[in-house]
Formats: structure tokens, C-alpha cells, sequence
């Protein structure tokens, strides 16, 4: 009996030996507060900790309430940026809240709530939108904004996000877009008029001209064309914008449109088509169409002949990898990349505005995706996504 | 300035408004292509438009068959100037069409928002013009 009990009390002594040594080795880290006064202050710090750490952050953040429709907090830089403080906001009403938001950009911010409600929590995705400043202006915001809280069925009711003001970067990035927008406006009727004074000259002096003037003639005709061709391309560049939402674009309808579309080019070459199973994606239908038509002209531009264009989809990882595939000569070895930037033809290669992928590229990054070009013995293959992801 | 009346009979004219002198001058030249009736009246601005069918009004200057407007103009533009058109003439006005050097939907949907007969692109080709001036003249004498 005696035996018994002292055997449990050495247990207990070790038990609390151990639990000493423990002890002892948290409190020998260096951070570990000296002292029952130290620990107490440490978790009055923890709320000041926060407050700190809000103060401190140099993004705006706000946690955005989707059930009543307004912010439960938001941190003094936010009240820098935008002007209201969070007991403003409160008393203003969702209604009023949402008029916040630029006329333009509702939809799309609408979407994006959509969008983050439905993207792991760990994602941030990203927006930029206009929000209207207390003192009256508009404020450009690039928000990347995560799921905070979902309901136990696991639908996001709260909604944090941290902003920073991107005004100057917008305003430059119009500026510039403006800019290109009235220097391919301006640009078009001066060739017009070149186009239409060879016209006239040719008609009226054609056959009092030398034969040499003629070819001349003809060629100042060419190149004035050509000038048309890049004044209308640089309009078209410039006018790809991503829509508000993404509708279910049908891949196959839409390669179905674009064949149509090119009647004269498959009858004069012997096409052959190929497709994998396409499948309807999340998407911008007008821009999935720019996307395949440029690419089908390309693959009639840049393929051999007899031409096979092959348009593929497969699944890679988690992503959707679309593409279009051609018999055609390798691309030369470093122009991979540089094909996507605008007016960079591929060397020793004549047609086209080299307007054709620069404008896929841009209609890939409007879906947040990706472009490449795999080349492969006597075949190039146009391969992208239409979404954010890893493939 | 004052209208340039080309063969300006009894015949109502068909008025081009630009003011561009190379694209009134691809005008005439286009006008003389097409072998038209239609006698060709050129204007080189909104402001000109506006005190021609004020003579018209007077009875001074005969009614055009229709008139080509182009859009981008200094001063009055091609819709400011339809707009006072409107105003002052009522329903009695001829047909317009506006002209356009550029693709811009913007100019579309605003030609189309304001009842105007439609939206006619600048060709790049003489000939294309004169093609599109007898296509007016067609429609505007099947009415």
C-alpha cells in the first residue's frame, strides 16, 4: 500500500518535473515576458497590437459586410484614401454606399464580389474600380480582395480587402489609350486621301505616263495600304476591353464562326480542320472571337500548304489549355516572346499588320490568362488560357 | 462662304458638306465620275449648311435632294449642325446622311440616336465615292 502510494508520488514528481522543464524552456526564449506584470501587459497589448497593425499598413483595408451591404471596418489609411471613416459609411445606408461606386465600374465590381465569393479564401483577386472621394472626386482603387467569413453552408458573407490608390497609373494608362485612339483616328484620313490623289492620278494620266511612273504609282498605292492596314489595327489594339462579366462562350460555335468567316481564303488552299472536343468556357464571347479569328488568319498567313490547323483543348493540372495548331515552318529561335509585341513581324514574313497575336495576347490578359507558342518539328502550336491558374 | 454651285438648275443638288478641301475636291471628282443629273453643291462647314437652307427657305436657292454631312468638323460638327437643322426646319428637311472618316461606334450609335437617314464611311477609292453618291441619289428618287 505504502509501496503504491510512493510510487505515484514519484510519478507526480516527475509529471511536475517535466512540466517545470517546460517551463523553464519557454521562459528562457527571448521574447518571453519577465514577470506576472509583463504577461498582463502583453494581453493588454494584443488589442493595441491590432490597432497598430491597422495604422501601420500602407493599404487601405476594408472588411465589407455582404449581408447588410456596407463595411464593418475599415483602417485610417482607407479614411486617407477615400475620405469616410467607418462611422460615415455606417450612417449612410447601403443604397447610398453602393452610389459610391463609378457608374461604369458597378457591374464589373459586382462581378467581382461574385468572383472572390467563389475563389478559395487564400486567393486574393484582384480589381481596380473607381470610388468616389468625400471631397467629390473619383479615386482609381486596386483591390485585392479575399473571402473573410463564410456562413456554415460556406456562402462568403464578409469580405476583406486591401486598396491602394492607382489614380496616376489609370489616368496614364487612358492618356496613352486616348492618345493612340486619335493618332489612329487622325492618322486615317491623310492615308485615305494619299490612296484616293494615286487613284485619280493613275485613271487620268495612266496611259500618258512612263511605264516606270505607273510602277511607282502603284507602289506609293501599296504602301499607303499598308499604313491603312496598321492605322486600322493600331484602332483595333487599342479598342480590346474587357467586358463586365463573363458569359458561357461555346469554343466549338465559336470556331464554327470564324471558319464561316473565311470562305475565300479556305476555298483558294486546301485547308484541313481538326478539332479536339471544344468545350463552353467562362468567358468574353466577342473577345474569344477576335482571339480565334486572328488566330486562324495567322495560321493561314504563316502555315504551309497544304495547310492543317488544328484547334486543341486539353486539360492540364487544373486549367484549361486551349490552342491552335499549324503545319508551318519553326519560328525563328528567339522571336517566341517578341511575336506578342505589336508591329514585330516574324522576319522574312510578309502580310499582315503583325497586329494578329499582339491582339490575342491582349485579349488573354483581359481573361487573366496566358499565351505561348510551343514549337515543335514542322508544326506551331498557339497554345493559351482563359483564366487565372498555373497552367 | 458662298455656295459653289455646279449646273445649278432646277434640278434639286445633292450637297456635300466637309471641310476638307481635299475631300471636297474627291467630291466634285466623284460627282463627275458617277455622271450624275444631280448637280453637286459643296459647303465647307456646318455654319454654311445652316445659311444655305436659309436661302432655300427664302427661295432663293433650290431644295437639296440630300444632303452628305460629315461629322468631324471645326466650329459647328456634323451633329451640332443636324441638330439646328432639325430645329429650324422641321419635318420639311431633306434627307442627311452623315460622314464619316472613322469606324467609331460611339459616331454610329449617335447618327443612328439622332434620326438621321444613317452613317456613310469615307471610302479609300474615288470610284467607291461615286458609287456611293449615285446609291444616295437612287434611294433618295425611289421614294
Amino acid at each position: 500500500m505504502v509501496a503504491a502510494l510512493q510510487e505515484e508520488l514519484e510519478v507526480s514528481r516527475q509529471r511536475v518535473k517535466t512540466l517545470e522543464d517546460r517551463l523553464a524552456r519557454v521562459r528562457s526564449t527571448p521574447n518571453y515576458p519577465r514577470g506576472a506584470h509583463a504577461r498582463l501587459e502583453m494581453l493588454g497589448d494584443a488589442d493595441q497590437f491590432f490597432r497598430r497593425l491597422g495604422e501601420h499598413t500602407v493599404c487601405g483595408v476594408f472588411v465589407y459586410d455582404l449581408v447588410t451591404g456596407q463595411d464593418v471596418y475599415v483602417n485610417p489609411r482607407y479614411t486617407e484614401l477615400l475620405g469616410y471613416t467607418l462611422s460615415e459609411l455606417e450612417a449612410m445606408g447601403r443604397e447610398a454606399f453602393t452610389q459610391l461606386f463609378h457608374p461604369d465600374d458597378k457591374d464589373r465590381v459586382f462581378a467581382h464580389r461574385r468572383l472572390v465569393a467563389a475563389q478559395s479564401d487564400l486567393v486574393p483577386v484582384p480589381i481596380e474600380f473607381r470610388f468616389r472621394h468625400k471631397d467629390g472626386g473619383w479615386v482609381w482603387c486596386r483591390s485585392y480582395d479575399v473571402a473573410f467569413e463564410r456562413d456554415p453552408s460556406g456562402r462568403m458573407v464578409r469580405m476583406i480587402g486591401s486598396l491602394i490608390d492607382v489614380t496616376d497609373v489609370m489616368e496614364a494608362k487612358e492618356a496613352q489609350a486616348q492618345f493612340a485612339r486619335m493618332a489612329s483616328h487622325d492618322l486615317r484620313a491623310p492615308t485615305r486621301r494619299i490612296r484616293q490623289y494615286v487613284e485619280l492620278l493613275a485613271d487620268e494620266l495612266g496611259d500618258d505616263l512612263p511605264v516606270d511612273a505607273g510602277v511607282l504609282l502603284s507602289a506609293i498605292d501599296q504602301q499607303a495600304d499598308r499604313m491603312h492596314a496598321l492605322v486600322v489595327g493600331i484602332r483595333r489594339l487599342t479598342g480590346i476591353v474587357a467586358p463586365a462579366e463573363r458569359t458561357e462562350v461555346d469554343v466549338h460555335s465559336v470556331v464554327d464562326r470564324v471558319l464561316e468567316a473565311l470562305p475565300i481564303e479556305l476555298d483558294a488552299q486546301i485547308v484541313q480542320i481538326e478539332r479536339d472536343d471544344l468545350p463552353a468556357v467562362s468567358a468574353f464571347p466577342e473577345l474569344v472571337q477576335i482571339l480565334y479569328a486572328s488566330l486562324m488568319t495567322n495560321a493561314l498567313c504563316y502555315g504551309d500548304h497544304p495547310l492543317t490547323v488544328h484547334f486543341t483543348a486539353e486539360r492540364v493540372g487544373g486549367s484549361l489549355v486551349l490552342g491552335v495548331r499549324n503545319n508551318g515552318p519553326d519560328f525563328p529561335g528567339d522571336s517566341t516572346a517578341s511575336v506578342f509585341v505589336p508591329f514585330r513581324r516574324v522576319r522574312g514574313r510578309s502580310g499582315g499588320a503583325g497586329l494578329g497575336l499582339p491582339m490575342c495576347k491582349r485579349v488573354v490578359d483581359c481573361h487573366d490568362g496566358r499565351i505561348w507558342i510551343e514549337r515543335e518539328p514542322g508544326h506551331t502550336h498557339v497554345r493559351f488560357t482563359l483564366a487565372r491558374g498555373t497552367a | 462662304m458662298t455656295p459653289t454651285p455646279e449646273g445649278l438648275g432646277l434640278h434639286a443638288p445633292l450637297v456635300v458638306v466637309d471641310d476638307s478641301d481635299d475631300d471636297r475636291f474627291f467630291a466634285r471628282r466623284a460627282h463627275r465620275l458617277a455622271c450624275l443629273e444631280t448637280p453637286l453643291v459643296c459647303l465647307d462647314s456646318g455654319q454654311a449648311m445652316i445659311a444655305y437652307q436659309a436661302e432655300v427657305a427664302a427661295g432663293d436657292l433650290p431644295e437639296p435632294l440630300a444632303i452628305l454631312l460629315d461629322i468631324n468638323m471645326p466650329g459647328l460638327d456634323g451633329f451640332a449642325a443636324y441638330e439646328r437643322l432639325v430645329a429650324e426646319n422641321g419635318d420639311a428637311q431633306p434627307p442627311v446622311w452623315f460622314l464619316t472618316g472613322s469606324d467609331d461606334p460611339r459616331d454610329i450609335a449617335r447618327a443612328r440616336g439622332l434620326g438621321a437617314e444613317g452613317l456613310l464611311t469615307k471610302p479609300s477609292s474615288v470610284r467607291a465615292l461615286a458609287r456611293m453618291f449615285s446609291d444616295v441619289v437612287q434611294r433618295v428618287r425611289a421614294r
